[in-house]
């Protein structure tokens, strides 16, 4: 499928519009390279230090960091902190959570539930700006739930 | 042509391209990275250049009431960047409710300082400065 969006190399005046990509079905190469990619982009931000996606069990199945990471006890944090914020909304009856910011001492600690069970965890040190995380975050959650649901 | 407002042009185009990018609904479209990104930068700049001109004290670009980007120094950006969301707000309601149209600027002015703000799309610009620099001169030349 294509659509009639504008490439960014397409700004010169007077370019002739270039239809984007759309990526309905993708294999696993292509898709592993486009989270890379994803996870990237969160990175590149000031600040970031880490960006992994993890499963329901807590497994890290993909990680981009700045430095040693230990990814068990990534696991153990998207449990503990998002089981409990799901808890306290479903106590206060707030639905769904679409985001869970933990924020610390040293940094950020911010979650954010994807499709199929999975959890897109983002870390920060404090010289990262909550408002450019926060909007790359919630910008690329749809980007990631559009590569988990497409089809092999 | 005024300094700020050919900034934001500039901004409104690299905002569309973002938009348009996006257009893929719930599938995935490699290219809104790029086109992100290119946002993201286009709005740093937009903060770090204001921040520059003459007599201003520093800058920033909101969103949500929460800092994206910052130009200048000053102590506390975050509660800027939230003053910016009460302000705007409120300006909002107060514009739609006078029928004075989409809400554009607002300005803040105290003893000391004074804070700007613009609505750029779903973004809020802040420019701080001392009270006695006269913002349409520094910003339009």
């Amino acid at each position: 499928m294509k659509t009639g969006a504008w490439n960014k190399d397409d700004s010169r005046a007077g370019a002739a519009p270039r239809p984007a990509t759309v990526v309905g079905k993708v294999d696993k190469g292509d898709r592993d390279a486009y989270i890379d990619s994803l996870l990237g982009g969160l990175t590149s931000l000031r600040g970031v230090t880490a960006a992994a996606i993890v499963d329901g069990d807590g497994f890290p199945i993909r990680l981009r960091h700045d430095f040693e990471i230990d990814s068990d006890a990534l696991g153990v944090v998207v449990q503990i902190v998002l089981g409990s914020a799901r808890q306290a909304a479903e106590k206060v009856q707030q639905g769904d959570t679409d985001l869970v910011l933990s924020e610390n001492q040293k940094g950020l600690v911010l979650l954010a539930p994807l499709t199929k069970g999975l959890v897109l965890v983002v870390m920060t040190d404090k010289s990262a700006m909550l408002g450019a995380v926060r909007f790359e975050l919630k910008e690329t959650v749809p980007q990631v739930n559009a590569l988990f649901e497409a089809k092999d | 042509m005024h300094w700020l407002a050919q900034q934001l042009t500039s901004l409104d185009q690299v905002a569309e391209r973002f938009a348009r990018a996006k257009t893929g609904g719930d599938r995935f479209v490699p290219e809104t990275g790029d086109a992100r990104e290119a946002f993201r930068r286009a709005l740093a700049d937009l903060a770090s250049g204001v921040s520059k001109r003459p007599g201003v004290a520093a800058s920033f670009v909101a969103h949500e009431g929460l800092v994206l980007a910052t130009g200048g120094n000053v102590p506390d950006f975050d509660a800027l960047a939230a003053t910016a969301q009460v302000c705007l707000s409120a300006g909002k309601a107060a514009a739609t409710g006078l029928s004075l149209g989409g809400l554009k600027q607002m300005v803040l002015v105290g003893e000391d300082h004074k804070l700007a703000l613009f609505l750029v799309g779903q973004m809020a610009l802040g420019i701080l400065a001392p009270c006695d620099v006269n913002l349409a001169a520094v910003l339009g030349e």
